[in-house]
């Protein structure tokens, strides 16, 4: 009996030890297999490259866009243009002096090294996948196939410089290299100069690699070769530009040259003008103003996802977003509308009239040859003014929209959290909604690079050279499509025999207004260096008064005070990034 | 095969009751009293009941009697204050999440129930016979991989050879709410908005009728002033308890089975229109049953069983939301219900908070777990005597499954000036819908040979060696598996000097390459000397036991995360393309992998005194402990982002850890049949950061190495701007406008700005930790009484937040956060030499709200942590029902707490109200034994 429990025992002890140590008997999974490694995601036997174009779909995320990007604000409303309707709002950060090494709402920094890595992998690593179709016909195009991916990732790359380029001045250009764990990352910064020579150098090299336009509809929003050559104009631009072109306000000449070259060389203009005419001599034509649509072209250009005149744009789903948080807060109550944007008086004042001319003179006073009634002052203004801002009185949802003080959209109501700041709203980019009593999803893409920008950049640096009536002809045509009057003289409002220094101005001028809140301005008046003017002091809004005849009266009102300091010029690289690796140097002034 | 399990197990259940009654058992007089009048003699180690006097393991042990004092669920909580080096902090008083989190000399122990490491901390209070406290490297050195942090062992019940006993207790206990911040009723705050915003330069929001209106009350629904505190919460809540055990047995089985019952309601107010309850309400239904047989002479064996269904419910919104509209709702947001008795709201707040809590449908979850630990032992004497060897395996099952049954609902606000409303949300239709939250198992499987022998008269030696393995599957992920041997062997001479050390070698698959099982060494060794039986002391017979020990050894801590030494390239957000648009599958490359992780390590020392004098009426332990934990596992400091790519967690840092504990305890027995005793506890922790790979910290003062672990850094505030003048002259945070009644900050490094480089340790810093409890009961011909005082110092505790600052919650673009009283102490001209708080303003302050000392308060309490009177009634009276004890009680649990005033009226264990606050319980029941 004794002997029989002890054998139980034992061989009780016995099968449980070979159970504790075997698992060799039962085949068992001993890694993730659901997990996509390097292997997977470019595999050599993959034909269609579908789990390597899965990873490229990736890069695209790191194309910022610009809507209400900035803690739920429009980065232009630090550009004067617009303020927040909100109070103590991120955005304002680069307004009140608030911006620090430690709290930059738009740094952007870890963002494009990101990109900039996972560019590398993509573009390292996409030779090895057989992108070939098993149709022997369709080979060539298989081969484009990949040709495309490789140079949608190393535009994604550049563009990622110019995203840092524009922020800090030059910044660690990494080549082609994929970090590890063990490589050393204490790397100093390239000068400006050679950051503006290497994205310009990719673009060049990538342009001719990419889609040709016009674009598929399936492929809308990838990358076509018209977005290289915009992005080479559009760096060419600030890198002749005054702050950049050996205008920085450095003292110190390394820093100087991190941030933008250290003499000044007019004939960096040229460069421009030749990007921008490479980009016009295309073949075949396919980029121009869109000119019609509903309720005119320049709105259409923003609703209609494709169409000549964007390049480029961010895509997204098709959505109400922006009509809920943009539109007038008066129908917040059928439909969200919760107008987080406040345009100032000062924007809405650089609309020209209906005729082209500016309703103010250069010294403020009313150019009463404009036409401009202060008394009814929405009254034959530029067209593009009704489909970027909302004014008093015009039709919203059906009704009319009340910005005077006391009405639907602004009715100064405890109960009211958010309203208008300045009598006005943000309407540009937001579908068409006069009638009805709803939104529908409108197709809301942020447009990256416009043909309009290109000819606007064009006649900046024509102007620049010199060639100030090639400069208006451009300005003609952006004109034009607006739906400003061509006049009896069809220079739409340009007077006649206009100097280089008063085409500058208007030029800038017509930047502003046509290019606002797709993050231009705020850039622009830095590359200009007159943001020391235009981003400090008084901004303003307008008071509106219904009479008892329903009538109006305006007065124009301060609505608040925004501070400039040079260092403003160029954004703080993190403190974060300044003490892990040594060999950074600070812009000046941070 | 658990269902199979079972059921041989319920048979077998019932043939040992079976059995049990009709045995011949033994009378044993029942133990009745209520201090423990004995030292234990035997300390329980994780796979071993050992003589006390032979191990130098640190091991401090809690018996069920001080255990089942405390009205709570979880048995975490009923350690608070009780044990030396145990540092317990309660987050939430939420029924069913009233756990604490207990930290074992500043670490997060491991949880075994009867050798098995099991996370399980709500069960029946009555199954468990002893916790036991593994404090040092030779006490857990046994886990191995799993040793560093320290083993929280809980020994469960098991039955006797005696005649049955059955105990039943019934307890009911009344909760009240601790340490709710007292809110500003709609005029002061409306005044006090007004004055936020005349500071921050913005135009008034209140007018003077606005005012009036709110300080009159004549206008309930305009100017409503709603406490909505006492609107959505109950003053009381219950929390009843049932437990119901028998055990006993005879030389063949023995059992212990328990029955318990737990129906804890919440604190909401519910509405009898529902005809469901909505009330935050936790109940639990428990079984064990613990079964060992004598099969042989030579084999036992045993099952040991623990069933438990926890079923939580709460409104449909959620308490937690529910909680934090509490805190983000002012007074006069909008009334209870409008005029026409529909639920009021605003375009501001469109919401409800009575609507939540009775109108929102409800939740429920239900936990389900299963515990089977089964054993046999076999003695090899024939082969060897004092030889034996045994299996153990165990099966673990837990399943959390939420039903949602909730529904949205609309909220009204009248169009001003007219008899028409404005809608907000609506009356949805009541959701229905279950899933679970997640669900695993693990098993266990063990193997020891065993060799107890004493060799000679001189000579004892104990040894084990252990094999197991423990796999555990959580949802899908593949299983953790933990496999390894570890041994122990103690020897000692004559019982005088003790030598003994204990290994683990063992470790888990989640190494490079293909799930690799990577196994580490971590051993112990310890040397113990009972001087009392020294001759030199033999005539001190005052000194009844004296030890000293001690032991040094290395423990593991493995933390290898999931796979995390692959590259892996997963989903990121899909982009769109296409006129159409249509998204599309994006993946990228995850953070880095480490192929090189390893377990992290630690060198622990700990030397001790135990003295047992005058007949062991006074007991004293000190011990001291050192403990350096390496190759922790934290992301390197150089970890610019240049690389492109998250860090990944690299073997990079190391802390300290030591501290001083002490224990005292007086138990006497007068002759007058007057029983008492008196305990103490203190336990002193001190940490510093050793190395952490740090950026470069341009000055001294930064840098966080040489600090303590998690020491908070921040300005050093140095009170507030008494004048504008003195604000303008003075260096302030970047791009701000300081005005009189700021917070001033001090300019550390003298360059006029406050900055990043002014940051530096703030509070206590250095200072130890220091924690005590203090416990004292006396029993008199039937009466008893016993406390429990806990404590702790040197504890800072940042404040903060929406429950602590004015005006904070963004509501639709403006803050209209809920103010406090503390608020109404802010600065004002007229009040700036006496004010506590900053001068008022709207929603964040970039100056005022910066991590700084000001808002770094005292977190020392003194706590009342529970009372008991009881009354035995005597057995003349009650032994005609045949009844062997009756016991009736009263306790009161969290009665008194003195805190700091730096805290102004919160609890110091659950500052934030966004928390279910403490519970003040009152508690009564008896216990019947027969």
């Amino acid at each position: 009996m004794k002997n029989k429990n002890i054998f139980f025992g034992l061989s009780c002890a016995g099968v449980m030890l070979v159970m504790l140590f075997s698992t060799s008997c039962k085949k068992i999974e001993t890694e993730p297999r659901d997990w996509f490694g390097e292997d997977v995601v470019f595999d050599t036997l993959d034909r269609l490259g579908t789990v390597a174009s899965f990873n490229l779909n990736d890069l695209y995320n790191y194309i910022p866009g610009g809507f209400t990007r900035i803690g739920g604000d429009f980065l232009d409303a630090a550009s004067g243009d617009a303020i927040p309707s909100r109070l103590n709002t991120l955005v304002e950060y680069y307004t009140n002096r608030r911006v620090s090494v430690l709290s930059n709402p738009d740094a952007y920094w870890a963002n494009s090294y990101y990109a900039i890595r996972r560019a590398n992998i993509f573009m390292q690593n996409i030779g090895k996948v057989p992108v070939v179709l098993t149709d022997s016909a369709t080979t060539a195009q298989a081969r484009l196939t990949r040709q495309y991916m490789r140079n949608e990732a190393r535009f994604i790359r550049a563009f990622s410089y110019w995203e840092l380029l524009k922020r800090y001045g030059g910044v660690p250009l990494i080549g082609n290299r994929i970090f590890t764990l063990d490589d050393n990352l204490q790397i100093p910064r390239n000068s400006f100069a050679e950051c503006v020579d290497y994205i310009v150098n990719e673009c060049n090299i990538i342009k001719d690699s990419l889609r040709r336009e016009v674009i598929a509809d399936g492929d809308w929003g990838r990358i076509p070769r018209g977005a290289a050559i915009a992005l080479k104009c559009r760096v060419l631009l600030y890198a002749a530009s005054p702050l950049f072109n050996g205008g920085g306000f450095e003292t110190d000449a390394t820093k100087k040259a991190l941030t933008g070259y250290p003499m000044a060389d007019p004939s960096r203009w040229q460069a421009v003008i030749a990007a921008a005419e490479e980009l016009r001599a295309l073949t075949p034509s396919y980029y121009a103003l869109l000119s019609t649509g509903t309720p005119n072209g320049f709105a259409a250009t923003f609703t209609t996802k494709k169409n000549t005149d964007i390049i480029l744009a961010k895509q997204s789903g098709n959505s109400t977003n922006l009509e809920n948080s943009q539109a007038p807060i008066g129908y917040n109550n059928t439909v969200t509308s919760q107008g987080l944007t406040s345009p100032t008086q000062n924007f809405v004042d650089a609309f020209p009239m209906l005729n082209g001319q500016q309703p103010f003179n250069p010294d403020g006073s009313v150019n009463t040859a404009s036409g401009y009634n202060p008394a009814a002052p929405y009254f034959n203004r530029d067209p593009r003014f009704a489909v970027t801002v909302f004014h008093d009185s015009l039709t919203w949802l059906s009704r009319r929209v009340e910005t005077f003080d006391g009405g639907l959209d602004k009715p100064n109501s405890a109960s009211t959290t958010i309203q208008t700041r300045t009598g006005y709203y943000l309407r540009k980019f937001l579908g068409n909604f006069t009638a009805g009593t709803t939104y529908t999803n409108q197709s809301h893409n942020f447009p990256i690079f416009r043909f309009a920008e290109i000819l606007l950049s064009y006649a900046e640096a024509l102007n620049e050279v010199g060639r100030t009536e090639d400069a208006v002809n451009q300005i003609k045509m952006i004109r034009a499509r607006a739906g400003i009057q061509a006049g009896t003289n069809t220079r739409y409002g340009i007077k006649v025999g206009i100097t280089q220094a008063e085409m500058r101005t208007l030029v800038q001028n017509e930047r502003r207004i046509e290019l606002a809140f797709e993050e231009h301005r705020f850039w622009d008046v830095r590359r200009w260096k007159t943001a020391p003017i235009e981003l400090s002091g008084a901004l303003f809004g307008m008071r509106i008064t219904k009479t008892p005849t329903n009538g109006r009266t305006y007065t124009k009102e301060q609505v608040a005070t925004i501070q400039w300091e040079n260092k403003l010029y160029h954004m703080p690289i993190p403190y974060d990034e300044m003490v892990k690796n040594l060999a950074l140097i600070q812009n000046d002034g941070w | 095969m658990r269902i199979k399990l079972i059921a041989t197990h319920l048979v077998l259940t019932g043939l040992v009751l079976a059995s049990a009654f009709n045995a011949k058992a033994q009378d044993v007089k029942m133990d009745t009293a209520l201090i423990n009048f004995t030292t234990s003699k035997t300390a329980e180690l994780i796979y071993k009941q050992v003589p006390a006097h032979l191990t130098a393991a640190s091991t401090e042990a809690l018996y069920s009697k001080e255990i089942l004092r405390s009205p709570v669920t979880s048995f975490k909580s009923a350690l608070t204050g009780r044990m030396a080096g145990l540092y317990t902090i309660q987050n939430s008083g939420q029924p069913g999440a009233d756990g604490v989190s207990i930290g074992l000399r500043g670490q997060d122990p491991l949880v075994m129930i009867d050798g098995v490491v099991a996370n399980l901390s709500i069960f029946n209070l009555e199954d468990i016979e002893s916790v036991t406290l593994q404090k040092d490297a030779l006490s857990s050195a046994m886990m191995g991989v799993r040793g560093s942090n320290g083993v929280l062992l809980i020994t469960t019940k098991k039955g006797r050879a005696q005649k049955q006993q059955i105990s039943f207790t019934a307890q009911t206990a009344f909760q009240k709410s601790l340490g709710f911040p007292k809110t500003l009723n709609a005029y002061d705050y409306a005044t006090l908005f007004n004055e936020a915003l005349t500071n921050d330069g913005l135009p008034l929001r209140y007018t003077q009728a606005d005012l009036d209106s709110y300080r009159t009350g004549t206008d309930p629904y305009g100017h409503p002033n709603v406490n909505w505190r006492n609107e959505v919460l109950k003053q009381n809540s219950r929390f009843d308890r049932y437990t119901l055990n028998t055990s006993g047995g005879n030389q063949f089985a023995r059992y212990f089975v328990s029955l318990e019952h737990v129906n804890q309601t919440g604190f909401l107010i519910t509405s009898p229109n529902n005809k469901y309850n909505t009330n935050n309400n936790f109940r639990t239904y428990v079984i064990r049953t613990n079964v060992d047989i004598n099969v042989s002479k030579n084999l036992t064996g045993g099952i040991y069983l623990l069933g438990r269904i926890l079923n939580a419910t709460e409104p449909g919104s959620g308490t937690g939301s529910i909680l934090s509209s509490l805190v983000n709702t002012p007074n006069n947001a909008y009334p209870v219900y409008n005029q026409n008795g529909s639920f009021g709201g605003s375009t501001i707040f469109q919401n409800n908070i009575l609507a939540q809590a009775i109108a929102s449908g409800y939740r429920q979850n239900y936990k389900r777990d299963m515990l089977a630990n089964f054993y046999l032992k076999q003695k090899l004497d024939a082969v060897t005597p004092g030889l034996w060897a045994g299996v153990r395996t165990a099966l673990n099952a837990t399943l959390s499954e939420d039903i949602n049954r909730s529904k949205s609902f609309a909220v009204y606000q009248p169009v001003t000036g007219g008899s028409t409303f404005n809608k907000f949300g609506v009356d949805g239709t009541q959701a229905n819908g279950n899933g679970i939250e997640y669900q695993g198992r693990s098993s266990y499987l063990e193997l020891s040979v065993g060799y107890d022998k004493q060799l000679s008269k001189s000579h004892g030696l104990h040894s084990l060696v252990i094999a197991n393995r423990d796999n555990t599957v959580t949802n899908s992920l593949l299983g953790y598996t933990i496999t390894g041997i570890s041994g122990r062997v103690a020897y000692n001479y004559n019982e005088k000097y003790v030598v003994e050390g204990a290994f683990g070698y063992n470790g888990s698959n989640r190494y490079i390459d293909n799930g690799t099982t990577r196994r580490g060494f971590f051993p112990a060794i310890g040397l113990g000397w009972n001087m009392e039986k020294e001759h030199f002391l033999a005539s001190q017979t005052w000194i009844t036991r004296l030890k000293l020990y001690g032991s040094f050894g290395k423990t593991g801590n493995d933390d290898p995360g999931y796979f995390t030494y692959i590259q892996r390239y997963f989903d990121a957000p899909s982009p769109f393309f296409g006129t159409g648009p249509s998204t599309v599958t994006a993946i990228t490359e995850q953070p880095f992998a480490n192929p090189n992780t390893t377990w992290e390590k630690a060198n622990k020392a700990n030397v001790g005194i135990d003295a047992g004098l005058f007949h062991d009426k006074l007991n004293v332990v000190v011990e001291y402990f050192n403990n350096k934990y390496y190759d922790l596992l934290q992301i390197r400091g150089t970890s610019t982002t240049l690389i492109g790519n998250d860090y990944p967690r690299e073997n990079i840092g190391s802390n300290r850890y030591s501290g001083v504990e002490t224990r005292l305890s007086w138990r006497h027995k007068t002759k007058y049949g007057l029983q008492y005793f008196a305990a103490a506890n203190l336990s002193l922790l001190k940490t510093k950061v050793l190395y952490a790979d740090e950026v470069f910290r341009p000055f001294e003062w930064m840098k966080r190495t040489g600090q303590a672990v998690g020491q908070q850094f921040g300005y050093i505030a140095s009170g507030l701007f008494q004048s504008q003048a003195e604000a303008s002259n003075s260096a302030t945070t970047v791009g701000y406008n300081p005005q009189a009644g700021d917070i001033k900050y001090r300019d550390l490094n003298s360059d006029g700005v406050i900055d990043q480089f002014d940051v530096t340790p703030i509070g206590r810093a250095g200072k130890p930790l220091t924690t005590f409890g203090l416990s004292f009961g006396a029993e008199f011909k039937g009466f008893d009484i016993s406390a429990l005082i806990h404590g702790v110092a040197n504890r800072d505790v940042y404040v903060g937040g929406n429950s602590i600052w004015a005006f904070q919650t963004l509501q639709a673009g403006i803050s209209f956060g809920q103010a406090y009283e503390n608020n109404l102490n802010r600065w004002t001209p007229s009040t700036g030499a006496s004010a506590t708080y900053p001068r008022l303003s709207v929603g964040g302050n970039p100056n005022n709200q910066v991590q700084s000392s000001f808002w770094l308060r005292n977190g020392d309490y003194i706590r009342l942590k529970q009372v008991e009177i009881g009354y035995a009634i005597p057995q003349k009276l009650i032994g005609r029902v045949r009844l062997q004890g009756v016991r009736i009680f009263a306790r009161g649990f969290n009665l008194f707490t003195k805190a700091s005033d730096e805290l102004d009226d919160r609890d110091p264990e659950i500052i934030s109200a966004f928390s279910y606050p403490m519970q003040r319980l009152f508690n009564f029941g008896f216990t019947i034994k027969l």
